[in-house]
């Protein structure tokens, strides 16, 4: 009985440990997919846009937007309020042996789900909302011909981090549900408390 | 509940799909259950076609072709585009009213729920505590889209830059040619070069709008004389990185010169801009000689000119002048 409970509390441990590196690294990922450029914008057009921030300069005019406005403060603010769920969590199993609370914690995790979700979502949105920009193209008229410079656009890595990020998210809720029913399953078999 | 999501994914030729609106009424009402099954339908056959996983349309078949079919609700005053056949997941063999399938389902997850009521109750406990944060993180996104939704897009307008007006005038008895533009969003920031023909104009001034420079004599001369217009070339840096190239054929005013005679004198007056080139030539006579002459050329800008006759008896005056690509020609009594 003592090994088997000292198999459980070992496979315990090795499940907080990488479910706490998980959510280091998934905080990590998020900062970075709110600092890497989405786009960036040369020529004709110059600027970037980020999560956090935008600045498009179209033939020498600040370009205004109120979506991505609205894109940036809610996908920041969702961003924090998803932090704080992961350092709550963080907190919990750190500060705990077992998997206190865990229907609390899983719920706590998934918010990571939902808002890669809900990133993915407003990204859509922002590539629908750049595409406004229009085609820098010279113009013949009755003053003679217009030529204007065209513009590059740069597209950031920012599939391929919110790609990494869902695979952390799917790794660490994977694990913290397969150690939640195993430990769960133990109880139930063993009578073990403080689950 | 499988097989009502498999078969909006999968286009295998059975499935249950749910009537969500009510274009079909009465025969199939919104909520009803439709079962079907094969591809073997024919006009007056009710079908469900779908163009992706999310838009389904239950409607009866009206027309078909080799390769497009055309349905219609039974309610829906118009028939809908023709669709390809391809498109087509089956005919509706069977349709369970709503009144039957939902007290079927209800009744079922009910025996359900009791029989495993125990496990039910933990898993909503579980699910609350699960689903509470979800709900929480949810609510505070929703507020914010709620608070930002509605708001304005990207709007931006291509500039643009027309020709308003062009024209030559007299300033000071000189020849200003002058081109005006219309810009949207865009002005002059400065001009590269300025041609008339192949000669550059290096002394030029310019606005936002507008460009205008002083025409040579010489070039107004041959201008006015031959009636051509003035090809202007124009290169200008514009504002927001354009560049302008403008090619223009202005045409010069066309105000005749007045020739007349005046107290036996000739007057000849340019009210142009540009200079004209006269050819005079006296004709004058003493009484019993020969007719003699004597020819002169006068450049005359803008202004006036008075000419005296010479002494004799008898005079004439020719007077020639080359204008807007005419030669003209007047003979004037003078005297005698």
């Amino acid at each position: 009985m003592s090994e088997d409970k000292r198999e459980i509390g070992r496979l315990i441990h090795i499940a907080r440990i990488t479910i706490l590196i998980l959510i280091i690294a998934e905080i990590a990922m998020i900062i970075m997919v709110l600092i890497t450029p989405i786009r960036r914008y040369s020529g004709g057009v110059e600027g970037y846009y980020s999560y956090t921030s935008y600045k498009i300069i179209f033939l020498e005019e600040e370009v205004g937007s109120g979506v991505l406005d609205a894109i940036n403060v809610i996908v920041t603010t969702s961003s924090v309020v998803n932090i704080i769920a992961q350092i709550i969590v963080f907190i919990m199993i750190l500060l705990q042996r077992e998997f206190v609370y865990g229907g609390l914690s899983l719920g706590i995790l998934l918010i990571s789900v939902t808002y890669c979700g809900s990133l993915y979502g407003s990204l859509n949105i922002v590539f629908r909302e750049l595409s406004r920009i229009p085609q820098v193209y010279n113009i013949s008229t009755t003053a003679g011909i217009v030529t204007f410079p065209g513009y590059k656009v740069y597209e950031g890595p920012i599939m391929f981090l919110i790609g990494i990020l869902l695979f952390i998210i799917v790794v660490k809720v994977a694990v913290y549900i397969v150690g939640y029913i195993y430990l769960k399953r133990v109880v139930e078999k063993e009578g073990l408390n403080n689950i | 509940m499988v097989i009502l999501i498999l078969t909006r994914f999968v286009p295998i030729p059975f499935g249950l799909f749910t009537v969500a609106s009510g274009s079909m009424e009465p025969s199939i009402r919104p909520l009803d259950l439709a079962i079907v099954f094969g591809k073997d339908y024919k006009v007056g056959d009710v079908v469900v076609w779908c163009s992706s996983a999310f838009y389904c349309v239950l409607h009866r078949i009206v027309y078909i072709s080799e390769n497009y079919i055309i349905t219609k609700g039974d309610a829906n005053p118009v028939l809908d585009p023709p669709i390809s056949k391809d498109l087509v997941r089956g005919r509706v063999v069977l349709v369970i009213p709503r009144e039957i399938w939902t007290l079927l389902t209800s009744f079922f997850i009910g025996i359900l729920i009791f029989y495993y009521r125990r496990r039910v109750y933990e898993t909503v406990i579980v699910s609350v505590a699960s689903v509470a944060p979800i709900i929480i993180y949810s609510l505070i996104v929703g507020v914010m889209i709620a608070l930002f939704a509605q708001q304005y897009s990207i709007q931006i307008v291509h500039p643009e830059i027309h020709l308003s007006r062009y024209d030559i005038y007299d300033v000071n008895g000189s020849c200003v040619v002058n081109i005006s533009y219309y810009e949207v969003g865009i002005k002059i920031l400065s001009v590269r070069k300025i041609y008339i023909f192949n000669r550059s104009i290096d002394s030029f001034n310019y606005t936002d709008n507008s460009i205008s420079f002083i025409l040579p004599k010489d070039l107004a001369l041959y201008h006015a004389s031959t009636g051509s217009r003035v090809n202007v070339y124009v290169e200008a840096d514009l504002s927001r990185k354009g560049f302008l190239k403008g090619f223009y054929q202005i045409p010069i005013s066309l105000r005749k010169p007045l020739i007349k005679i005046i107290n036996e004198s000739l007057y000849i007056e340019n009210p142009n801009c540009y200079p004209l080139e006269f050819n005079i030539t006296w004709m004058f006579s003493v009484a019993g000689e020969p007719w003699r002459f004597e020819s002169s050329t006068h450049v005359l800008e803008k202004g006036s000119l008075m000419l005296n006759p010479p002494q004799a008896k008898f005079v004439y005056v020719e007077v020639r002048y080359r204008w807007l690509g005419a030669e003209f020609y007047e003979r004037l009594y003078v005297r005698g």
